[in-house]
């Protein structure tokens, strides 16, 4: 595990000069599978989304696998927050997922039997195989999480950056996705997703991330998933400055 | 007096649109003016074709029904979630109008109305048909208009508080018993009754420059709403003047040349308003931006002093290297910093002083 | 019919006319389902309306430089096309950059652009510059003006548009649906945007001189709206759009120049319109009147498996059931709603539910004893 999967240093984002994340230093081994918990407005999607290049930093940077994040663009892979499209858009399961094709093909190409079997396979992976030709607005939310996660699993990445995978799906589809899930933690993979329930950190995953603007710890769960930790991140702290760790 | 008659007709318009544009935008629907300017063409056609007076309050009456109409069908579509909101729009208006257009080339063809006059109005005309008011003689439009801007003062005073309301929180509203429909009906009858008034002498474009502009050049200059309509209305009349004389230098449409100047004033407003104009705000933001940085490099040394690797991270000379930071700029930040005794340098390597977080704590 | 055909064949005018209008109801159509697909089909309004300013000011710095009016029609497309594009970044700045939103952002926008070119459009045709006359069919439109070249003109961009959709087909899907996830694998928001942006424009411009600034928008409206009901495949969706768009656009010109004093821009609109609600009541997946009969069947369903349900009840605990049946009346006694018995007992006959035993005398078929203890055990569940 001496490679890292992620690495953020000095991160610092802002939306119209009020930070959203401020001095962020992260670093995430290959093959883990962290959670990114904190309060609302904390900025857990903001990480996710800087890490992805969505958002421009006032400083800092971020390297996947060593290096800046268009040069891995391939192996990485992303779910957004399942709300954030138009579940009415005129396309089938099976179109969705195949999109997950689209970064590897590049300018021109179409998708073509190879890519069609891939997402046939991702369907099944996720138990959504017999949805394939299922218009999108028909899916219910657990439907949706999963065929999101069908498109990031089509794209065949090294590390998987998940927005709030369980949020609005039943116990049942949560259940499905953490399988899923910690498959591609045991081949090597790594996960880094969203959270926000703290009651099943422990189950789901190994590494966590407590965020509330600041970085307030990072690492093992077993290690720094404690009270206090929790207590820091999201107690009645209003000013954050005070949850500086000197 | 012709042309005292023109600026009085179009001042009149310009105010009763001005003050029924401030909710207009502020509830988001601006473009709804467009519409229902577009969308009372067959309802004044199919009044005229039945009383054949151009004159008659019919004509108005059938404007605001058509005004309905349009909300009513767009509405309607909405609702079946067939297709979304604007297209719905999108689709009700142009056929409602393209109705209208017919009507006018099959059965009024030369005799009264023209397509044209209904874009840009005929102001000239209705300013030399008069009518004599108390011994002066005064515009036809005039008395209608004053109707029509009563009737928006009086709406918009009665409903007020209950506008207010539905606009900024309109589940609120509906549980205090406000019926957000019911007001949202009420007022785009006012729309369209105010459309249509303006509509013979100002015709649909200045209808719709002058519900939106002024209103939003007016909403770049307060926050008060009280002030809102005063500022729109003035924003109107001055409008109307200035206009008129620009056109009447060009030798052009008093409404296209009123229109223009409205859109002059919101750009005036939009750079140099001294609350919410451009340049004030790039001036903020730029101030901002530089006591960000200040920010930024004091909670990165605080970060990291007293840890093992403070020594690589603090370093003076390669914190720019840290922070992605062009050198020139970690020189600026730290340079001021110092000056200020927010940091402080020990062999090279960086520190934050009392002051320094004092500064991080008190200005956020 | 074949008098038009005839027509068409030979009249050098009316020949324009369908290809020009049925390029511009095909290009828009198929570009008009990304406008909708955005919500962005007001834009497509603000667009048209402020292309006005374009055309009438390069006519003018035309005549400036020139001492002549123009009549190179192209010029006057590209002047479209440009204020177009400036009004679209106008927007985009005032609603980023403002605490103005994009509806009142949109509105400015287009009554400036649109006054503007109105103001230059009275200016014009109260000067005395030749060519200028043709200037005004740009209101509602008039297909007559199309000339040979126009067509020529119209079908190069209008290639150029579709070509260049065909082309990045993936990334405008793709962007279209979800750009975030877009732009993680590459398909950059910003250009792309500019790039759908820029088709739609060209889109708009070419329909400008047949359907007029005003109603344009409803072209690159109606198409989609009507498209979108017959299908759920996008890449139907854009064809059925463009053929919808198609038929607008030719018989809106056609029966125009027919027609005297007809106007085109209206009547291709209404012709648009009307194929729209046409969809929206009779598609079969998604329309009104399907979702009407299939509202009305579930309903006769469950009043159906009600009767049922209270016939085997009333069988049931008659153990002579064998010797006879119930009057409607009963049956209509046991549910205290109303659901219109005769009827239901009329469908279950005709299913094989329930024997008329004698005259209003209904007794339960095996069949009917089958179908009513599923019933039973579906509401036990």
């Amino acid at each position: 595990m001496n490679e890292l999967a992620l690495e953020i240093n000095d991160l610092t984002v802002a939306y119209r000069e009020k930070p959203v994340l401020w001095d962020i230093d992260l670093n995430v081994p290959k093959g883990v599978m962290m959670a990114i918990v904190g309060p609302n407005g904390a900025g857990k999607s903001t990480l996710i989304k800087s890490a992805l290049g969505l958002v421009k930093p006032v400083a800092g940077d971020v390297k996947i696998f060593g290096t800046d994040y268009i040069t891995q663009r391939k192996k990485v892979a992303y779910v957004p927050q399942r709300t954030s499209v138009d579940w009415d858009f005129p396309t089938t399961v099976l179109d969705v997922v195949m999109m997950g094709t689209y970064g590897k093909l590049g300018w021109f190409r179409r998708p073509g039997i190879k890519e069609k079997s891939a997402a046939l396979d991702a369907l099944q992976r996720v138990g959504m195989d017999s949805f394939a030709a299922r218009q999108i607005s028909e899916l219910s939310g657990g439907q949706q999480q999963r065929t999101f996660l069908a498109r990031a699993l089509v794209q065949d990445a090294e590390i998987y950056f998940l927005d709030e995978p369980f949020a609005g799906v039943d116990t049942k589809t949560e259940k499905h996705i953490v399988n899923i899930l910690k498959e591609l933690k045991s081949s090597g993979k790594t996960i880094i997703a969203v959270h926000h329930e703290l009651m099943t950190v422990k189950e789901y995953f190994d590494y966590i991330a407590l965020i509330n603007v600041k970085l307030v710890n990072s690492g093992k769960v077993s290690e720094i998933f404690n009270a206090e930790n929790i207590k820091l991140t999201y107690g009645g702290h209003s000013n954050i400055w005070e949850t500086n760790k000197f | 007096m012709v042309e005292f008659n023109i600026i009085l007709i179009s001042s009149f318009t310009a105010v009763s649109c001005a003050i029924a544009g401030v909710f207009l935008i502020l509830r988001r629907m601006s473009l709804m003016s467009d519409a229902i300017s577009h969308a009372v063409l067959p309802g004044i056609i199919v009044a005229f074709l039945l009383v054949e007076d151009r004159t008659s309050p019919l004509l108005i009456f059938g404007a605001a029904l058509s005004g309905l109409i349009l909300v009513y069908l767009t509405e309607l579509i909405h609702k079946t979630k067939l297709v979304k909101e604007d297209a719905a729009v999108g689709l009700v208006f142009p056929a409602m109008f393209s109705f209208g257009v017919i009507l006018i080339t099959q059965y009024l063809s030369s005799v009264h109305f023209h397509e044209h006059s209904v874009l840009v109005g005929d102001i000239n005309l209705s300013a030399i048909n008069l009518i004599d008011i108390f011994g002066f003689s005064l515009p036809k439009a005039i008395p209608i208009l004053s109707v029509v801007l009563l009737l928006n003062i009086i709406f918009i005073s009665i409903f007020f508080k209950e506008l207010k309301l539905t606009t900024f929180d309109a589940g609120l509203a509906a549980a205090f018993g406000f019926s957000p429909v019911l007001l949202h009906y009420l007022f785009m009858s006012l729309i369209s009754i105010t459309a249509v008034a303006s509509f013979d002498t100002a015709g649909s474009i200045l209808v719709i420059a002058l519900m939106i502009a002024p209103a939003a050049s007016a909403y770049l200059l307060t926050n008060n709403l009280t002030l809102m309509f005063l500022i729109s209305g003035i924003i109107g009349i001055v409008s109307s003047v200035l206009g008129f004389y620009f056109s009447f230098w060009l030798n052009s449409t008093p409404s296209g040349g009123i229109a223009v100047i409205t859109g002059l004033i919101f750009l005036l407003t939009y750079l140099f308003s001294p609350k919410y104009g451009l340049i004030i705000k790039s001036l903020k933001q730029k101030r901002q931006r530089e006591e960000f940085y200040i920010k930024v490099l004091i909670m990165h040394i605080l970060n990291h002093q007293n840890t093992e690797i403070a020594e690589i991270e603090n370093q003076k000379s390669g914190i720019y290297h840290h922070l992605k930071w062009s050198g020139e700029r970690a020189e600026k930040v730290i340079d001021y910093c110092l000056k200020n005794n927010y940091i402080f340098e020990n062999h090279g390597i960086l520190s934050v002083s009392e002051s320094g977080k004092q500064f991080l704590n008190n200005r956020d | 019919m074949e008098d038009i055909i005839k027509l068409l064949l030979t009249d050098y005018t009316l020949r324009n006319v369908a290809i020009g209008a049925s390029i511009l109801g095909l290009v828009s159509g198929s570009l008009g389902t990304f406008a909708f697909l955005r919500k962005e089909s007001l834009m497509g309004d603000v667009v048209a309306h402020s292309s006005l300013l374009g055309i009438t000011l390069i006519f003018i710095l035309t005549y400036l430089l020139t001492g002549m009016g123009l009549k190179n029609e192209p010029m006057l497309m590209l002047g479209a096309v440009i204020s177009g594009i400036i009004a679209m970044i106008f927007v985009s700045k005032i609603t980023s950059d403002s605490r103005i939103k994009s509806d009142s952002a949109m509105g400015i926008i287009l009554a400036i652009f649109f006054g503007g070119g109105m103001f230059l459009l009275t200016m014009i045709q109260q000067s005395n510059i030749e060519n200028k006359a043709g200037l005004s069919s740009y209101l509602f439109g008039s297909a007559a003006t199309i000339s040979h070249q126009n067509v020529w003109m119209m079908s190069v961009l209008g290639f150029i548009a579709v070509l260049l959709m065909f082309i990045f087909w993936k990334e405008f899907k793709v962007h279209t649906f979800d750009p975030d996830f877009g732009e993680t694998i590459g398909v950059n928001r910003k250009n792309t945007n500019l790039l759908i942006i820029s088709v739609i424009v060209i889109a708009i411009v070419i329909g400008l001189q047949a359907v007029g600034v005003i109603l344009m928008v409803a072209l690159i409206v109606a198409p989609p709206s009507a498209a979108r009901q017959w299908t759920n495949n996008l890449k139907i969706m854009t064809i059925i759009s463009a053929i919808i768009g198609l038929v607008s656009g030719l018989i809106g010109a056609i029966a125009s120049s027919l027609v005297s004093n007809l106007p085109t821009g209206p009547t291709i609109v209404l012709v648009a319109t009307f194929i729209f609600i046409i969809s929206v009541l009779f598609s079969p997946k998604r329309g009104i009147i399907s979702e009407l009969i299939r509202k009305y069947k579930d309903k006769r369903r469950i009043l159906i498996s009600l009767a049922l349900s209270d016939m085997y009840y009333l069988e049931m605990n008659h153990d002579d059931r064998m010797s006879f049946g119930h009057s409607s009346k009963v049956i209509d006694k046991m549910n205290p709603i109303n659901y219109n018995i005769q009827k239901s007992l009329t469908i279950m006959k005709s299913e094989g539910l329930v024997n008329e035993v004698a005259k209003d005398n209904w007794k339960l078929t095996d069949k009917g004893i089958d179908r009513a203890k599923m019933i039973q055990q579906e509401k036990g569940n």
